[in-house]
């Protein structure tokens, strides 16, 4: 080995504490970077790999009924390439031992051969035999949730009549890769399932042999789907079509692709960030070793190495840091990656997820370390390659102080001396101390806007289920009843009160604008159900008009007083002008309210309901369950606490945790910021603070002097962090909120709080091992050193 | 010491040289018009006071630094005008330094430091035979933060001729050392000299050692204010100070 590398290895050893510091900076980004990208991609792969290989459709349609040979329409239409028709239904079901309500959703299997579109994929067992009306095959997620083995036998009430059911296989599904039941806000697999079954059974089920309520159509590349939804929705309006729609509105696709594509962003910003810290770092600490070897230097040069040499000797340097950097980075990925395919395998069900390191990636992450590194050493080195030899061998020029602004304005008596000195060093090299603020500002804003996203969903769900809706369960019928239904839900076991509501599909349509939702019609004696308006306000819903959702407003471009045209999507399909009476705030879905007797007016109907919110004594509500799993016209049963419960577990088992990492990471990246700009200090102002000391200041005096700095820095960034994470939450709002959910743009104190302790923390830390160092300072060593 | 021909052709020749430079916010003139002659096998004595200019005359002549005016010769390769590259492979092939706090890299051992210039010299001497020469045989995988003062400077003069330089340039390498040990250092340079017939230019403060050179030149105020033959050099262990 060179006797030039030696010494690369040999300062190394020397720096470690601070040069390791970066590196685990570096780590840190490197590792981010590499286990988002890998698990984008992972799941990038697995999607495309599932959809391709069970053909997932581009364009979906429920409706009423059609006869068969209506799909030969649709076969017709430009650019279609393949139809599947199909017979789904809603079903509760009956596991042994669960006493809850489950719910789930049947899916005819084709009689012969594959689905053309929207095929399943078999995990486990085998497809249901011809001729067995009872077999079916579940949903991975379900089977996985009860545990189910094949041959478990399950209870269902089909269309009002007892089935009992024999699980035979377990599938995987493109179209349930996040399976959301009715009425669920958050996956909830334990209760909701898809079950499949053949369509010679589930059709006569349902009452639908030789038509179909379901169908999905795979079209041509290049081709619009949006024109592919028009024409469809123009051949299936007669059979009570609810409003075809594209893929990216298809729910569990909607689900998966936001997911990606806020990993995407996630992954971008936050390791940049990292690594943004690091050139930082780098810059400041290979500044500080050059500035300490300039003599080793201008030897160097004496002894005719060339000023490539020394460049490169100084790169080997930051290539040693940056490649210890990413090794680590190595270990962080395959650390939280596998952890975070384990999270995404939790709530999307794709086939073949793993976490596997990618050359092409590990290449990338070194190539973008690499070019942080050289942005942030690259002028410190050059500077240094190109003193003139002569000038190295002289010590640096005394530098020029001044006096500080507060002097200047005449303040110098509130400034002892050794203030001023600490103060005109700040004023002298301001750039690095902006810069290590700036690292600290980056790390308080870092945790604020990592964390705050718990503060908004918890808000969101407050709002939601405690101030919307207070009921206990919400129960769905199979169909729009008459209000006689609701007096025999109050005959159910336990139930104490029952409040109908009316959902009507609709396509809202202002000119060229619209959107497909739904009308909820609320009693206007609703106690249960409240509608809020867009301060949050509980309003009585106004007597005729609709109450709609600010984002709905938004989208299709109407203001309070404006009227909408609104197609209603089911029954005989009227299209009714209806005024906006006022806008509301909701944070799930775009939905609008109404009062339920002028929605009905509108309909030209008599008093219906599509479901009730009841309130329930908890002792009975077992027998509710059992009790509503017998009841035919019963759809489903969700409650409000199951809803709790799922999205507290969602926070406690994952959220908390990638927030906890997250908060890991800030704390390295304050410290790595806060234990080098000390040690810098500490290095630069050692001879002074020395000289302090050898004038009889005593420890805790310079210490003071070192530390205060520090504490200075700390005091300043904490607020400004807050401030800047405040807003980083705005425009995480903005990009990770879609139409169907809005994520609130507000902070809770106890993230501040959070925020503030982090980097107190790393402040803390990296203080008391500058204080210590400081402590062990030989002074009589440090006079010595020649500067 | 062997005489050099008092005809011997100059290695350097530098004719009106000037230079100043910025020092904080003040302007040093560190030369004021030097003509002044380095020659083959010639053991030379720069004599002057601190701030006479002789550090920085010895910069140039080896390449560190470039004069404001005037012209420096090293045999018949201008040094005044060359860019840094030029100067650099200039140093690289020709030049040997010996500094006065020795500027050995205090985290390389001894054998280390040599090979620093062993590395990067086309026909070197072994950096441990380079070390033996100057009686560090037995020092050699200690660190400068090890080594005595003057065995540190003699790490330094191993370094300097590990590469078989034209020319041995040391800037006061006494400077920082007691007497006794001065003399070793020096007694290990005239060695060296004896041994090669390297050209060698000494700068010092200290009169006493202008003894043991062939030929002394004064600096003062930045001039060359007198220069003389010497006919019998002394030996480093005559010399007092």
């Amino acid at each position: 080995m060179r006797a030039l590398d030696r010494k690369v290895l040999r300062d190394f050893a020397a720096l470690k504490g601070q040069l390791l510091a970066i590196a685990t900076v570096i780590a840190t980004g490197a590792g981010l970077f590499l286990a988002m990208r890998v698990c984008l991609h992972s799941l990038q792969r697995a999607q495309h790999e599932h959809y391709s290989s069970e053909r997932f459709g581009d364009v979906f349609a429920a409706l009423q009924r059609a006869p068969e040979h209506v799909a030969e329409q649709l076969r017709a239409i430009p650019g279609v390439q393949r139809v599947q028709t199909r017979v789904v239904a809603g079903v509760t079901l009956d596991l042994e031992g669960v006493s809850d309500t489950v719910t789930g959703q049947l899916v005819s299997l084709p009689d012969h051969g594959r689905a053309l579109v929207n095929a399943i994929r078999l995990r486990r067992g085998r497809m249901p035999a011809p001729g067995r009306t009872d077999e079916v095959v579940a949903s991975e997620a379900f089977a996985t949730a009860h545990r189910l083995r094949l041959g478990t036998e399950l209870g269902a009430v089909i269309d009002g009549r007892k089935q009992r059911l024999r699980v035979v296989g377990t599938a995987l599904a493109p179209e349930f890769v996040y399976a959301l039941g009715p009425g669920m806000v958050f996956p909830d697999d334990r209760l909701f399932g898809v079950l499949w079954m053949r369509r010679e059974a589930l059709g006569p089920a349902l009452d639908m042999d030789g038509a179909f309520n379901s169908v999905a159509l795979g079209i041509e590349r290049g081709i619009d789907p949006t024109a592919v939804v028009r024409r469809v929705d123009a051949e299936l309006a007669r059979y009570g079509c609810r409003g075809a729609l594209p893929r990216r509105e298809q729910v569990s696709h909607f689900f998966l692709s936001s997911e990606l594509q806020q990993l995407r962003t996630i992954g971008m910003v936050v390791p940049i960030l990292f690594l943004i810290a690091a050139a930082f770092l780098l810059n400041v600490v290979v500044g500080q070793i050059i500035a300490g070897q300039r003599e080793q230097i201008a030897a160097l040069k004496a002894l005719g190495y060339r000023d490539r040499e020394i460049g490169v000797h100084f790169g080997k340097l930051v290539g040693a840091v940056v490649l210890v950097g990413l090794l680590g980075g190595l270990l962080v990925a395959a650390s939280i990656g596998s952890w975070m395919i384990r999270l995404y395998s939790a709530y999307y069900w794709l086939p073949g997820l793993a976490f596997a390191l990618d050359a092409r990636e590990v290449l990338q992450v070194a190539l973008l370390c690499g070019a942080a590194a050289a942005l942030g050493t690259f002028t410190a080195i050059r500077r240094t390659v190109r003193l003139p030899p002569a000038e190295a061998m002289r010590a640096e020029a005394p530098a020029v102080y001044r006096r500080t602004l507060l002097e200047r304005l005449g303040l110098e008596q509130l400034v002892p001396p050794a203030v001023a000195m600490v103060l005109r060093d700040v004023e002298r090299r301001p750039l690095r101390r902006l810069l290590t603020l700036a690292g600290m500002v980056a790390a308080t804003a870092l945790v604020v806007a990592s964390t705050f996203m718990i503060d908004a969903i918890d808000h969101a769900m407050v709002i939601s289920f405690g101030m919307e809706r207070r009921e206990d369960v919400q129960v769905t019928l199979t169909r729009p009843r008459s209000t006689g239904v609701l007096a025999e839900l109050r005959q159910l076991p336990g139930v104490l009160h029952a409040e109908p509501y009316r959902t009507v599909p609709v396509r809202f349509r202002n000119g060229v604008r619209h959107r497909n939702g739904a009308i909820t019609g609320v009693p206007r004696e609703a106690t249960l159900q409240q509608v809020l308006d867009v301060r949050l306000a509980t309003v009585p819903p106004p007597p005729d008009g609709l109450v709609l959702t600010r984002k709905l407003a938004e989208v299709l471009g109407v203001q309070a007083g404006d009227t909408l045209q609104v197609d209603v999507l089911e029954g005989q399909r009227p299209t009714r002008s209806i005024r906006v009476a006022r806008l509301a705030e909701t944070y799930f879905g775009l939905g609008a309210q109404m009062d339920l007797d002028a929605l009905c007016r509108v309909l030209h109907e008599p008093r219906t309901l599509t479901g009730a919110l009841l309130t329930v004594d908890d002792d009975l509500l077992p027998a509710l369950h059992r009790a509503v799993k017998a009841t035919p016209a019963v759809a489903g049963i969700t409650s409000r606490n199951d809803a709790l419960r799922t999205y507290r577990k969602l926070i406690d088992e994952h959220l908390g945790t990638s927030i906890a990492i997250n908060i890991a990471f800030s704390l390295i990246m304050a410290l790595g910021i806060l234990y080098n700009a000390g040690r810098i200090t500490l290095s630069e102002q050692a001879r002074q603070l020395a000289s302090l000391r050898v004038l009889g200041f005593r420890r805790r005096e310079v210490s003071a002097i070192l530390l205060g700095e520090l504490g200075a820095l700390t005091v300043l960034a904490i607020p400004l962090g807050m401030l800047i994470g405040y807003l980083m939450c705005g425009l995480l709002t903005e990009g990770l909120s879609s139409e169907q959910l809005r994520i609130p743009w507000l902070v809770a104190p106890r993230t501040y709080a959070t925020a503030a302790l982090t980097v107190m923390v790393a402040a803390g830390v990296s203080g008391f091992l500058a204080w210590r160092r400081l402590d062990e300072m030989d002074i009589i060593e440090v006079l010595k050193t020649r500067e | 010491m062997t005489t050099p021909a008092p005809d011997a052709a100059p290695v350097f020749r530098m004719r009106g040289v000037a230079k100043s430079y910025a020092m904080g916010e003040v302007t040093v003139h560190a030369l004021r018009g030097v003509d002044f002659e380095l020659r083959e096998g010639e053991f030379l004595v720069l004599l002057g006071p601190s701030g006479s200019g002789k550090s920085t005359l010895l910069n140039i002549l080896g390449g560190l630094d470039v004069p404001t005016d005037g012209e420096v010769w090293y045999r018949d390769q201008a040094l005044s005008g060359a860019d840094r590259n030029r100067l650099t492979e200039f140093r690289r092939a020709h030049v040997g330094f010996v500094f006065q706090f020795y500027n050995l890299i205090p985290s390389l051992t001894a054998r280390e430091n040599v090979a620093l210039v062993t590395d990067i010299a086309p026909r070197p001497l072994d950096a441990a035979e380079a070390l033996t020469l100057v009686g560090l045989g037995a020092r050699l995988d200690h660190f400068p933060a090890q080594l005595s003062g003057g065995e540190q400077q003699r790490v330094a003069i191993a370094r300097a001729i590990a590469k078989r330089p034209d020319v041995l340039l040391c800037d006061e390498p006494t400077g920082a050392l007691d007497i006794e040990t001065g003399r070793q250092v020096l007694r290990a340079l005239r060695d060296i000299h004896r041994q090669t017939g390297t050209a060698t230019a000494v700068i010092t403060h200290n009169a006493a050692i202008a003894q043991m050179a062939h030929r002394v030149v004064t600096l003062a105020d930045g001039r060359v204010a007198s220069e003389r033959q010497n006919p019998h050099p002394a030996d480093p262990d005559e010399l007092a100070w």
